[in-house]
């Protein structure tokens, strides 16, 4: 760099100095050097500082947020793992980690990361909040509803975080009305956030409105078009109207999010749904080769639960329909396995077993999904007589068993949560949901908990109605 | 000349602040959310294409509506005005045809319907019976005909000679009870209900004639609906705020349906066991020789409920197979709320589908015979599913329109509520154009066309009225005017009608299977009692003949099983035809 034709340093030092052109030519002066090594040890101390005192962590911090923003977990969790590389035992970290599992329903780690919040001193109200965030979501609203509306008051910052949380609950309890009210004032207050249309077209589809649903998703959308949840409702409400080419084109859309497995299957039943099986098919056999935990963060970056059999058995019933019993059946199997209250998956088994000409165990599937057909005949009594009277707790309970039982049991444990909305304190709810809980206490430790909780409510329930 | 790299160095700040936010980005690169991508088809994935499949060289058929100039005036009401919203007013009235004169013109017959009073019994509306005059022209011989009674509040008819003397009878439907008009053969009916033994006060809808028993008699199955009644009166809430709407079936109970046994002496004896072993909420009813057997079954349509297959085993005993057979359900496994039920063969593998027609937010099912008495319902992939928007589906039929050597498909539409959430009250009607190839897609008309228009649609029927082989539609609605639509398409190629008549078995030959071999293939037809919802089609059977097509001959399999070959059949004409003696 120095010599001239190739001379080394040592050879050049020893020549005879050329004056350079000019100064910006001139080798760098021992101030220079100094300089630099300044500059680096106050580099290095900034950021020990930075480190020491936890802020190195704030901008992996910032893109948890946004992470968390646009549902993509994958991302958040690993902006949480440079955070905790960056700033270790850091409370605002584990917050934030809390944050995460919340957002995913993933109460156990939830419950750890707030636990070590609490240990690496965070703010105990922050740590609180959270909580209180996490049973507002699942609809344990009895206890904490007037905390929760006080806090919505106070806090601005975080009015998007409880509402969305607040209308959950509210939702998940039923309480549809007071949940829209929640929805349109967060929508009224944060005009370009795409969220409030999506939970108030959420509502409106389970209420069948979908008419209103459609018109929220749309106004999501035009809040934000690449907004993936709502364009996925959207494309779930036009194809249970039976409008599968507009649905497809939704769904066609999703495929430009980062995990589009979900919105993969739902476009292979719009094509379904048109006659086109053979362009369906591929969508499945792409979503069955993927990982299973790919297809789960797909769903929950669409804010849906996992389901993660739905792709095998929508294969399992496109086979089915074409008449290709051999190939329909061993996926059909599966879901069941994962699923055995899959009725519409348990019909095509019995269709392709009565194709292969396995008649008795045809009958067999067809004897069982006439069994439930038949139980699942009183819904509908059960359902109008709640639709004349929301009050009739003992219908609701009656419904939600049944559907437990027969069909689903997420909505069948809606239908009995939504019982505590008009009375926290109904014994035999509490005894339904103890019983639940329970008997599936083995596969999630929360559960043995829930159990506990809903059989001390139940007792207390009937000694309060046990006169003196 | 100051050196520039002594100019960059002069404050540190930025230099830190660049260098850390370029870490920073450095590790946004590494570990943010990777760039969003599109999911590339994966292979085997055709392009896709735009939504609506248009085949050149299928036009739909012109139908013009002539109710104005035929004269025919006939209105269904249903006491809608009173405004208590019982799921009685929600069923409405249908259409049947018969040649109730035997002059050889078709004639129409429309039940009236009735109003309400509360606490009282359903006052029932005359009906009307229209002579055909000819020319698409209509005479209302109502009172003529002795046929101007209603003693229920009525809905259906279904019309056969259940006596075999050669004219039809007009049975009517109601709530409370039957009217049964036993035609004399001069023009005029006498209601015959309490002699002949129809003595049903059940709610009934829709009925169907068929000789369940192989005696060459017709026995008559009567689906009933359910138990609403006065004192079984819900209040319903309508989605407007305070008002009042119609029920849901699923509020009531389902009444068992009824089968009576023609006893061959112009009586009837009524077996409540007979198909007792399943009830549902029953609307449509066909009966036909479903499993090639040579007896007639009965395929009911349960509105909420399982639909039923009442397999006949013989000896008056039949086993319901709705299930195991494939046809309770939709392909979901769910039950709908069914209405109407045709049979076709619409993909001329000579076994009878079921087409049956559902409430809103489901699709209408399609299912296709397997044989060996099992179905697969194929609505997704006969493009069934595709037909678009919410429709509440009532009546229904099958037929070769357009002498494509396919039947088609029409359906009446119309909600039965008041204030519904989803879709409207009055519905476009479907025509559902089969394209030989296993699909349907409905058929587009222009906006001044029947078929563009809403209505409340409820019956229909298919019917050369005029003789001229191109088979004709009448609808009827719920307070709103019956419509006639005569066929004026401009067709290419040819048509043949055969009437069969019995001898051995039922004079209209109810059960009967007919192959028609031509250069393009065969055709299967059967001749059905009931169908389509609360109505009656005629029992001449149409097939159409594309152009070139060359008619071989046709094999007749009468009720009892016997076949009867034939050859030299003429295109263009309808050809009567015996049922050889024993």
């Amino acid at each position: 760099m120095y010599g001239q034709g190739g001379m080394s340093k040592r050879q050049f030092r020893g020549q005879e100095r050329t004056p350079p052109k000019s100064q910006i030519e001139a080798a760098p002066s021992a101030f220079r050097q100094r300089r630099f090594w300044i500059l680096i040890g106050c580099l290095g101390a900034l950021l020990v500082g930075l480190w020491y005192f936890g802020s190195l962590a704030a901008l992996p911090r910032i893109m948890v947020e946004r992470s968390l923003a646009a549902r993509d977990f994958e991302s958040a969790w690993r902006w949480t793992d440079v955070a905790d590389w960056l700033s270790y035992r850091n409370p605002a970290n584990a917050l934030l980690t809390a944050r995460i599992a919340r957002s995913e329903g993933d109460a156990e780690r939830m419950r750890r990361e707030l636990k070590r919040a609490t240990q690496w001193g965070a703010d105990p109200q922050a740590v609180r909040r959270e909580q209180l965030l996490a049973m507002a979501q699942s609809g344990q609203l009895d206890e904490i509803e007037s905390e929760l509306m006080q806090w919505l008051g106070q806090s601005a910052a975080e009015t998007d975080e409880i509402s969305d949380a607040y209308a959950n609950g509210l939702a998940a309890q039923g309480r549809f009305d007071e949940a829209l009210g929640v929805l349109e004032a967060w929508r009224k207050d944060f005009p370009a956030d795409p969220r409030p249309d999506h939970r108030i077209g959420r509502i409106q589809e389970h209420q069948q409105r979908y008419d209103e649903a459609e018109a929220h998703y749309r106004g999501s959308l035009n809040r934000q078009s690449n907004y993936y949840p709502s364009r996925y409702s959207l494309g779930r409400v036009l194809l249970n109207q039976r409008r599968a080419d507009e649905a497809v084109e939704q769904f066609r859309q999703c495929l430009d999010m980062p995990l589009p497995l979900a919105a993969q299957i739902q476009l292979a039943t719009a094509l379904k749904a048109q006659g086109k099986a053979d362009e369906a098919r591929p969508w499945l056999k792409q979503v069955l080769a993927a990982p299973p935990g790919k297809l789960a963060a797909s769903y929950r970056a669409l804010e849906e639960q996992p389901e993660l059999f739905v792709a095998a058995a929508e294969y399992g019933r496109l086979e089915a329909d074409a008449g290709n019993f051999q190939e329909a059946r061993p996926w059909l199997e599966a879901a069941l396995k994962a699923n055995p209250l899959d009725l519409m998956s348990r019909y095509a088994l019995a269709v392709t077993l009565r194709g292969l000409r396995l008649k008795p165990e045809a009958d067999e599937q067809f004897a069982r999904v006439n069994a439930s057909r038949e139980a699942m005949g009183a819904a509908g009594e059960l359902n109008a007589r709640i639709k004349r009277n929301p009050e009739d707790l003992q219908a609701r309970l009656n419904l939600g068993k049944l559907i437990l039982t027969h069909e689903s049991e997420r909505s069948g444990l809606y239908w009995i949560r939504s019982i505590f909305a008009y009375d926290p304190d109904y014994g035999p709810a509490h005894e339904a949901l103890a019983e639940y809980f329970q008997s599936r206490a083995d596969q999630d430790p929360s559960y043995a908990r829930l159990a506990a909780q809903h059989r001390s409510r139940a007792r207390a329930a009937h000694q309060n109605a046990t006169p003196p | 000349m100051p050196s520039s790299r002594s100019q960059r160095v002069h404050s540190p700040f930025p230099f830190i602040g660049l260098s850390w936010l370029g870490i920073w980005l450095a590790l946004a690169l590494a570990f943010g959310p990777g760039c969003s991508r599109s999911s590339s088809p994966p292979s085997g994935t055709a392009q896709s294409q735009p939504s609506v499949h248009v085949v050149a060289e299928w036009r739909p058929p012109r139908f013009v509506d002539v109710t104005d100039a035929s004269g025919v005036v006939s209105i269904y009401r249903n006491g809608e005005e009173l405004g208590e919203r019982s799921i009685v007013e929600s069923l409405g009235g249908g259409v049947g045809v018969c040649d109730y004169d035997v002059d050889g013109r078709i004639d129409l017959f429309f039940p009236g319907g009735g109003t309400l009073k509360v606490g009282q019994p359903l006052p029932g509306i005359t009906g009307t019976l229209w002579r055909n005059l000819g020319d698409m022209r209509f005479t209302n011989v109502t009172a003529p005909a002795a046929i101007d009674r209603a003693d229920h509040y009525s809905h259906g008819c279904s019309i056969a000679d259940f006596d075999n003397d050669g004219f039809p009878d007009i049975l009517v439907t109601g709530y409370g009870g039957l009217n049964f008009f036993r035609n004399l053969g001069d023009g005029t009916f006498v209601e015959s209900s309490a002699s002949a033994g129809l003595t049903d006060d059940q709610w009934s809808s829709s009925a169907a004639w068929g000789d369940f028993d192989g005696d060459g008699d017709l026995d008559l199955y009567i689906a009933h609906y359910v138990d609403w009644s006065w004192q079984n009166h819900p209040f319903c809430p309508a989605s407007i705020a305070g008002k009042r709407e119609t029920c849901s079936p699923i509020d009531f109970q389902p009444l068992a349906d009824l089968l009576y046994w023609n006893n061959g002496n112009g009586t009837f004896g009524a077996d409540p066991a007979a198909v007792a072993t399943k009830v549902g909420k029953g609307l449509g009813v066909i009966a036909a020789d479903i499993n090639h057997d040579s007896r007639v079954d009965v395929y009911v349509a349960n509105d909420t409920d399982a639909n039923l297959l009442f397999l006949n085993r013989g000896g008056g005993k039949f086993e319901e197979a709705g299930v195991s057979s494939g046809t309770a359900y939709d392909q979901r496994g769910l039950p709908n709320g069914s209405m109407g039920v045709a049979v076709l063969d619409y993909d001329h593998d000579l076994a009878p589908d079921l087409f049956v027609t559902n409430y809103e937010n489901e699709t209408f099912a399609l299912y296709h015979n397997e044989g060996d008495g099992f179905f697969r319902c194929l609505t997704e992939t006969t493009g069934i599913t595709a037909l678009g928007t919410l429709f509440v589906g009532f009546g229904t039929v099958s037929g070769d329109f357009t002498h494509s050597g396919f039947e088609d498909l029409v359906v009446s539409n119309g909600h039965v509520m008041q204030h519904p959430r989803n879709s409207p009250v009055a519905q476009q009607p479907l025509y559902i154009h089969n394209n030989g190839r296993g699909k349907f897609q409905r058929a587009q008309f222009d906006a001044t066309n029947y078929f563009s228009r809403p209505h409340r649609g409820r019956g229909v029927v298919a019917a050369d009225l005029d003789g001229d082989g191109r088979l004709d539609l009448v609808f009827s609605h719920t307070n709103e005017p019956a419509t006639i639509l005569q066929q004026q398409t401009d067709l290419a190629g040819s048509w043949l009608g055969l009437q069969l008549i019995g001898r051995r078995s039922n004079r209209d030959a109810i059960g009967t299977q007919v192959v028609l071999d031509t250069s393009r293939g065969k055709q299967l037809r059967l001749i059905v009692g009931g169908g389509s919802y609360l109505s009656q089609n005629p029992y001449t059977i149409y097939f159409g003949l594309p152009p070139d097509t060359i008619v071989a001959g046709a094999e007749i399999t009468w009720p009892d099983g016997t076949a009867t070959k034939l050859a030299n059949l003429r295109a263009g004409a309808i050809q009567r035809l015996l049922e050889p003696r024993p």
